[in-house]
């Protein structure tokens, strides 16, 4: 027993000496250069397939680049459009750029996410993030037993229940059977992860569409918001892109 | 007896009426109001959205720093490097594969195919599936 541990310590150690000079590499790379600006720590850029074509995602590189225009202005009228609350409702996660960036990466990528502009199409006619879908906040707080809601959260990967039959209904009832992303009339066991998101902090467009959706039951632990928004985004020097 | 009870239900009923009718006035305008803020909401974003037409984003923009992208569509040799960073073993498949494979899975990759679709389609052409 003891002699397998020490062999297997000795294959980790041998590995982390393969390895961590290859890292150790690659950050020296980026710092070299002394102009790249990555992402963040340790992505360069991500690719984000958009209207089906792969679109890469960087920082401008441009380091007297400043934002200007509609992005770059402090005020806007209140109400309608005072800063937000950090989360729009309970149990709903709140991310930033890298975690953004890890969900276009693999979530989005794989099919298991949705990337949810959730701005009026004019807004999103304008300029969006790379891999973003436009379903407006109009749509998304429509009355629960709306056919367009309904369509809309078929299209997120939630299931209409059929009458699962009195077996099926004692077991739920005696809590045999999970049901946590269950409600009486949907099924949102196998619905995707959304992140959304609208003009920013100042922004009451994402939060609606949040709260539409949680009154569909759409399970809040499957729900993103990513608060930065477009202001951010473009503060940050992110690629954007023009819809077709 | 029964005649004065009548009575008092009626006046009853008529003040309830009278009530109710406020009442439903009082919903009616509330309603009015909730339906007036959706709609003077919806018109300040379409007011607003016409600021960024004015004072568009790229306008201001070098060209140099455009971050739009348009012409960022992803290279083969970035791809290459992509599947090299993140998934070193089918980046080596990947290598052994003849220069006509390679491109379907660059190309593939471009369409949209997920990375676990990529890896497969890699073992699948090494095995000649």
């Amino acid at each position: 027993m003891i002699g397998s541990f020490t062999r297997w310590t000795c294959i980790g150690l041998s590995l982390m000496f393969f390895f961590v000079p290859a890292m150790a590499e690659d950050e020296v790379k980026i710092a070299e250069t002394g102009y790249f600006v990555p992402l963040s720590k340790d992505k360069p850029y991500i690719h984000v397939i958009h209207e089906g074509r792969s679109v890469k995602v960087q920082r401008v590189q441009d380091p007297d680049y400043q934002l200007q225009g509609y992005f770059a202005k402090t005020a806007r009228k209140c109400p309608p459009f005072c800063i937000q609350e950090i989360s729009p409702a309970l149990g709903v996660d709140v991310v930033g750029e890298v975690e953004l960036f890890d969900f276009m990466e693999v979530e989005l990528r794989d099919g298991k996410g949705v990337l949810i502009d959730a701005r009026t199409p004019s807004w999103y006619k304008k300029a969006t993030i790379p891999g973003a879908s436009n379903y407006p906040f109009t749509l998304l707080s429509k009355d629960p037993e709306d056919p367009e809601m309904e369509e809309v959260l078929e299209k997120f990967g939630a299931r209409l229940r059929e009458d699962s039959g009195f077996f099926n209904e004692l077991m739920e009832k005696w809590g045999f059977v999970d049901t946590t992303h269950k409600t009486e009339k949907w099924d949102f066991t196998g619905a995707k992860t959304l992140v959304l998101w609208c003009n920013g902090p100042a922004c009451g467009q994402s939060p609606r569409a949040i709260k539409g959706l949680l009154a569909t039951g759409y399970p809040a632990d499957k729900i993103k918001y990513y608060r930065g928004g477009m202001q951010m985004w473009q503060l940050w020097g992110l690629t954007t892109v023009t819809p077709k | 007896m029964q005649l004065g009870h009548d009575k008092v239900t009626c006046k009853q009923v008529q003040v309830r009426c009278r009530y109710l009718n406020q009442i439903l006035l009082v919903l009616f305008v509330l309603l009015l109001t909730v339906d007036v803020q959706a709609d003077d909401y919806l018109d300040s974003l379409e007011a607003e959205v016409g600021k960024v037409e004015n004072h568009s984003f790229d306008d201001s923009v070098e060209p140099k720093a455009e971050p739009n992208a348009e012409d960022e569509v992803l290279l083969r040799h970035e791809f290459e490097q992509h599947l090299s960073q993140k998934n070193k073993g089918s980046y080596t498949l990947y290598k052994k594969l003849p220069e006509r494979s390679r491109q379907e899975v660059y190309e593939e990759f471009t369409q949209g195919a997920s990375m676990s679709q990529i890896r497969r389609m890699i073992v699948d052409r090494i095995l000649q599936r």
